[in-house]
């Protein structure tokens, strides 16, 4: 009995360590210990339920790093675009879980014992103060799952983004239509053969795994289906409308000899647009580039930022009144104007759309931050702990780097947060103008791009991403009013 | 005070011609071809490398630029490449366009922006008070060319009460007076709109903050502690002060006038300033684009100074020396 009890108690001591969530739900976080639990629990479920996928990728992995290894010059020859997203959502699901692990078990170590509030530093003071705020907590919440959603998109969405066929059949269906889909015997399009590719190669026989896997991989599976409007059976052949015709197919070309093996449906949960493409994949697939693009042109925008409004306000004189006109004349241009004219301008230059807008919206929106940065430097670096360090003798690039940009990190951070929604709103207004991200790559305002064309009829193309922006807009600005508002207590209480 | 303002105006005039030079050569550097419009399978190549010439554009850079700098300092604006007319021509017809509809959309954004954050601020933490929050964070939070177009869908397609695009109907030339301006308003309701009540909830917000700030000041507890009555508390002394802010938004919504209606214009297919820039970028349109930078920039310079001038008449503490 005792025996039994210990080792009870030895498994829960280990779970509380090992298992992210456990441990701070049994410390008493209980919401934020059982939302820990089920985010790390999702990655092997997800795991489990595409396991064949999993290790498809984890093979064509191998391969590759086999083949980049082995074989450097043919490397062009087996390294393809659209497997990446592949490696990088199974790097994701495999390495997220360990880093969970890891974090969840390096804070159980340090909080042995409860620690004095004073003890506490302004971040862990701060984030205190967030999880009290339960709307922002939500929003974060929320955010972080979409994030998750888009790096693990090819595992979650349930249709590839550009997959379509059949358009007279399956495009602009409403949202909650099925599509009846027969299934063939054999593929209509055949792989492509591999001999060409291996013939370059010393290593034949790899080359031709990895391209037989990638194609497996990054197959849409609609070459062995076929939509159709209806369909009958009659004696040896099936009857199909496929728009205003009849089709007549054998049921000796399909995988199956009665309707319940042959024949199923295709779930369009938001509908379809005018090629037939799924518009929830293509919204799942499309955060990529609204999330993705907002964090980095942000990151870029608050970096250039901090570092101009830095040397501007710790160094003053000619380089303030220098950077300080720059910051105006690029303020003068209606931001919107500055960057319609910078994309248009190098919008023929061989770099990819995605980069070239980030780079545009980053380099365009530093301006604010710059200003914002300089006022506080200019306030931070008459005070003590500064003059005494410069009294100490330490250099320029240390006081800035260690006393000055410590001490204005939260404004910055706050700022940069609720930047974050502006930007994927830019970007959204870009893809409106048909100067964004260009199809057939999904983002959310090339969705409303395409479905403005058909308001009258197929409402669901442009309202649906809409409401996916507002959300995630939404959320960022939740998150970062409640970020400002738990680094300054004293503002909370005031409030309310 | 003049001498602060002729200090501002002298000051702004290196600060608008930096910023046009850098329009002009980041729009010639640009690969492109303004006459690509005249390089088809039925027009002659000579026609375009004619216009070219005539045009100017075959000059080296530095030469452009210094007749472009002459052409500036006449107040020649030049010829459109696209619309073939006087650029200065061009912008009489447009600017009066975007004006109606940006002056109604500023007005209605002050009007329901302040009564929206003085309602909000005064019932604080009431159920009228988280409603118009959250529904303005929504509506600030929403594209607004998707606002539009979910307006054309909702009220032009579905309930056809409004026109969907443009500014007057194919016909309206036709139509009387009275009828036609019937008209236009009929146009303008949605832009307005979107323009008018996106804006709305940023200053909604804005009045709030300043207003519930104002009224945690010790005169306006002695105005409470004299026994004033609540109305004029607030009307008379909360509010006055609580509009300072206001105004310096006010001063910087200035360049929006001209400038701020991009988006709008392109989804309501209205013929004004901002749709001008778009078209003109993505034609090429030199003239027309350097045109359009300059009119938004002494927009925005004028408003920046605008908004201190302000500032400095309704706060008399705040002085330029």
């Amino acid at each position: 009995m005792t025996s039994r009890r210990t080792s009870l108690l030895k498994v829960f001591v280990w779970g509380r360590r090992n298992i992210p969530g456990w441990g701070f739900y049994a410390r008493g976080s209980r919401k934020f210990g059982a939302l820990l639990l089920m985010y790390f629990l999702a990655f092997p479920v997800i795991i489990l339920l595409n396991l064949d996928q999993f290790l498809m990728v984890i093979e064509s992995m191998a391969l590759s790093a086999f083949l980049l290894a082995m074989d450097f010059d043919h490397h062009t020859l087996f390294v393809r675009g659209d497997v990446i997203e592949h490696y990088l959502a199974t790097i994701f699901l495999v390495v997220m879980p360990v880093l969970l692990w890891w974090l969840n078990r390096r804070h159980m170590r340090t909080l042995a014992e409860d620690r004095d509030i004073h003890e506490l530093s302004q971040w862990a003071l701060a984030w205190r103060e967030f999880k009290k705020n339960n709307i922002a907590a939500s929003a974060l919440v929320f955010i972080i799952l979409l994030y998750t959603t888009a790096f693990l998109c090819p595992y979650i969405a349930p249709y590839h983004p550009n997959a379509f066929q059949d358009g007279l059949v399956t495009k602009f269906r409403a949202p909650f239509s099925e599509v009846t889909i027969l299934y063939l015997k054999e593929p209509r399009v055949r792989p492509l053969g591999t001999e060409a590719l291996q013939m370059r190669s010393e290593y034949p026989s790899v080359v031709g795994d990895l391209v037989r896997t990638n194609i497996a991989l990054t197959d849409d599976g609609f070459s062995k289906e076929r939509t159709v409007a209806a369909f009958r059976v009659e004696a040896a052949n099936v009857k199909a409308t496929v728009g205003d015709s009849l089709v007549s197919i054998p049921i000796a070309t399909l995988a199956g000899s009665i309707p319940e093996e042959f024949s199923g449906t295709r779930f369009h949960l938001m509908g379809t647009d005018s090629y037939g493409r799924d518009i929830l994949s293509r919204i799942i697939y499309g955060s990529r580039v609204s999330l993705s693009l907002g964090f980095v042109a942000v990151l870029l925008s608050v970096s250039l930022g901090t570092l101009i409004g830095l040397l501007a306000g710790y160094y003053g004189k000619y380089a303030d009144s220098i950077l300080m006109r720059l910051v105006d004349i690029l303020l003068a241009f209606p931001a919107l104007f500055l960057i319609l004219i910078i994309i248009s301008a190098f919008e023929s230059i061989a770099v990819p759309r995605v980069v070239l807008i980030v780079l545009v919206l980053g380099l365009t929106s530093w301006m604010g931050i710059s200003r914002l940065v300089r006022g506080e430097v200019l306030s931070v670096k008459e005070r003590e702990f500064v003059l005494a360090a410069r009294a100490l003798g330490i250099g320029h690039a240390r006081i800035l780097s260690k006393h000055i940009l410590p001490n204005i990190l939260t404004p910055i951070i706050v700022n940069a947060t609720l930047r974050i929604g502006g930007i994927i709103l830019v970007e959204a207004a870009l893809s409106y103008l048909n100067i964004g991200v260009q199809q057939p790559t999904a983002s959310w305002g090339n969705i409303i791009f395409e479905g403005k064309d058909f308001l009258s009829h197929a409402w669901w193309i442009s309202t649906l991403p809409g409401f996916a922006i507002v959300l995630v807009v939404v959320s960022f600005n939740l998150v970062g009013d409640g970020l400002r508002d738990s680094f300054d207590p004293m503002l909370n209480n005031e409030r309310l | 005070m003049i001498r602060y303002i002729i200090k501002r105006v002298m000051s702004a005039i290196p600060l608008l011609f930096g910023l046009l030079t850098f329009t002009f050569f980041i729009i010639r550097l640009a690969p492109g071809d303004p006459m690509s419009l005249y390089i088809q399978a039925d027009v002659d190549p000579m026609y375009a490398e004619n216009l070219r010439n005539t045009l100017g554009l075959n000059d080296a850079l530095p030469l452009q630029y210094v007749k472009w700098v002459k052409g500036m300092l006449t107040g020649e604006l030049g010829m459109s490449f696209s619309k073939h007319a006087d650029v200065s021509r061009i912008l009489a017809d447009t600017i009066p366009n975007t004006l109606l509809l940006t002056v109604f959309a500023l007005f209605f954004n002050f009007l329901i922006g302040i009564a929206l954050g003085v309602t909000t601020a005064l019932k604080r933490g009431s159920a009228t008070d988280h409603i118009v929050n959250v529904s303005s964070l929504f509506v600030y939070s929403m594209p607004e060319f998707w606002l539009g177009l979910m307006l054309i869908l909702g009220v032009s397609l579905q309930l056809d009460l409004l026109p969907a695009s443009g500014m007057h109907s194919p016909l309206a030339k036709y139509l009387s007076f009275p009828e036609y301006v019937w008209d236009v308003l009929q146009h303008m309701v949605l832009p307005v709109f979107v323009l008018g009540v996106a804006s709305a909830a940023a200053t909604g917000r804005y009045m709030r903050g300043s207003l519930l700030e104002v009224v945690n000041q010790d005169y306006v507890r002695t105005a409470r502690a004299k026994g004033l009555s609540e109305f004029l508390v607030i009307g008379k002394h909360a509010l006055r002060n609580a509009l300072i802010p206001i105004i310096t938004l006010l001063g910087l919504s200035l360049p929006f006038l001209l400038g701020g209606a991009v988006i709008v214009e392109t989804v309501f297919a209205w013929p004004g300033m901002g749709k001008l820039t778009v078209d003109a970028i993505f034609a090429r349109d030199y003239p027309l684009i350097i045109a359009c930078t300059l009119v938004s920039g002494v927009m925005v310079i004028a408003g920046n100074l605008l908004a201190d001038i302000l500032y400095a008449i309704v706060d008399p503490r705040i002085r330029y020396d």
